[in-house]
């Protein structure tokens, strides 16, 4: 742990390796103040999609689109559990992300693809 | 000393592979624990125990404890020592299961590596054989370990398998060289196989299209080979797959994804989700895939006693990775340090200091 100006910050270093305390939850603690990490993000709206279930749950609401969320987030974090399925983020997603939102792939284009021209001077 | 208090106790069944792998070249007895002790079915599976079996083959002098119940392993481990043998997998689990600590071993034994296994060569929870040859061996070859082959001799899908694969590891290094990696790579084309196996050719060529009109859009070279298996090469279950992988000029390392189908997806669905968690894995990596990286760590930890960096991404951490590196430092006494990278956004720097670990078949000048 690092005290800074009267802030605590968690150091990756001593997290990783603190066995007293959980990878999962060292992860999400170090991650939490990493908010330009989109991981961390889409975990609290997952929690966040979860909660709003349990709230509506005692209004009547419909019991059987609650078990599907549940289903899907449980699934999900059962996938996640094996480093090799790198497959895991869903489709739908990632299609927002890469075809439809075009910032996202112009800066992928300018930061790691060689362009035309430069491939013509090589 | 006594023995007993030599004796490094784990508990669980995660990271078992790595495990077993890490006391094999430490050459230090480990104990695991609590394998599913609260599970309906507790104990070792099948696979874990397959893996046993190999790792029991490839080495000389191992022993291997197994309780009643399979819920705590002994593993005193041997010296390795490699030689020519036939691994049946088990049904539902990929020869990349098995692969994997295979290679991690391979290079640091007395003989050459020559195993044949026999099951399904792709799944969705382990790697399958394309990720290997395209992902793995590249890795490898930068850390010194150039000689090593994987040929695929026929393709089985799930479920039934019936595929053949046949791993050749010719380089018998004394200990893997130090790198040093702290740039990105610019990527020059994207590369990929499709196949498929007891279905008609054109799913191969749908997989195909689909990933290239995702792809298009990168502006990039893309050039995606088909293998349409038939007859005995095509094993025994009807399936198809596509394994998609960057090439770079400068940096040997390559970005790959692939995944297979299952009931009820087309091979436009495949297609699609491949080449978009391509460019996934290409945005949240750092000069290596989060399914590389274990690999490359192992070969740092274990290379001469000289600092080894690396560039990560900051969303390649995670549980696994943790237990990963904790276990490391357990076994081999020594840990990374992540330093931030000031030069790129979201990036760190992974530093270690090898172990000075020496092949003990091998001499060192």
């Amino acid at each position: 742990l690092n005290s800074n100006e009267g802030k605590t910050t968690w150091d990756i270093n001593k997290l990783l390796y603190m066995d007293n305390i959980d990878p999962i939850d060292a992860i999400s603690r170090w991650k939490k103040e990493e908010e330009e990490l989109e991981y961390s993000s889409s975990i609290e709206d997952g929690d966040a999609d979860d909660k709003e279930i349990h709230d509506t749950e005692d209004q009547d609401s419909d019991e059987d689109e609650n078990f599907f969320v549940k289903k899907v987030i449980s699934n999900n974090f059962i996938q996640r559990d094996s480093p090799h399925n790198g497959n895991v983020t869903p489709a739908s997603k990632l299609h927002d992300k890469w075809l439809v939102n075009h910032s996202a792939m112009g800066r992928l284009k300018s930061r790691f693809f060689v362009s035309p021209k430069q491939r013509l001077k090589e | 000393m006594s023995s007993r208090s030599k004796i490094i106790t784990f508990q669980g069944h995660k990271n078992f592979r790595n495990r077993l792998v890490f006391a094999t070249l430490s050459g230090k007895t480990i104990k695991i624990e609590k394998i599913r002790s609260d599970d309906l079915n507790p104990g070792l599976k099948d696979y874990e125990i397959s893996l046993l079996r190999l790792i029991e083959n490839v080495t000389n002098g191992s022993v291997i404890e197994i309780s009643y119940t399979g819920t705590t392993v002994v593993y005193r481990p041997g010296l390795i020592i490699g030689g020519d043998f036939v691994h049946q997998c088990p049904d539902g689990v990929a020869c990349g299961y098995f692969i994997e600590p295979m290679l991690c071993l391979a290079p640091f034994s007395k003989n050459k590596f020559s195993i044949l296994f026999k099951g399904l060569t792709a799944s969705k929870e382990h790697v399958g054989v394309d990720f290997i040859k395209w992902g793995l061996l590249p890795v490898m070859e930068k850390f010194g370990v150039r000689e090593v082959e994987l040929h695929t001799l026929k393709r089985g899908s799930p479920p039934l398998g019936g595929g053949e694969v046949h791993l050749i590891v010719n380089s018998l290094i004394p200990q893997p060289v130090t790198i040093h990696v702290l740039d990105y790579q610019k990527i020059s084309a994207i590369r990929g196989i499709a196949y498929c196996t007891r279905v008609s050719p054109s799913v191969a060529n749908r997989l195909v299209d689909s990933a290239r009109s995702v792809l298009k859009a990168t502006g990039c070279e893309v050039n995606i080979t088909t293998d349409v298996c038939r007859g005995e090469i095509a094993g025994k279950s009807p399936g198809f797959g596509l394994t998609l992988f960057t090439e770079s000029k400068k940096i040997p390392f390559r970005y790959v994804v692939e995944d297979i189908g299952t009931g009820g997806e087309t091979p436009e669905d495949v297609g699609e989700r491949v080449a978009l968690s391509l460019l996934e894995q290409i945005d949240t990596s750092g000069c290596l895939g989060r399914n590389q990286l274990e690999l490359a760590f192992l070969y740092m930890v274990i290379g001469k006693e000289d600092i080894g960096r690396l560039l990560i991404n900051k969303a390649q951490f995670d549980e696994q990775l943790v237990v990963f590196l904790r276990d490391i430092k357990t076994v081999f006494g020594t840990q990374f340090y992540f330093k931030q990278s000031d030069e790129f956004q979201n990036s760190m720097y992974a530093t270690v200091k090898g172990t000075g670990f020496i092949n003990a078949s091998k001499k060192i000048a």
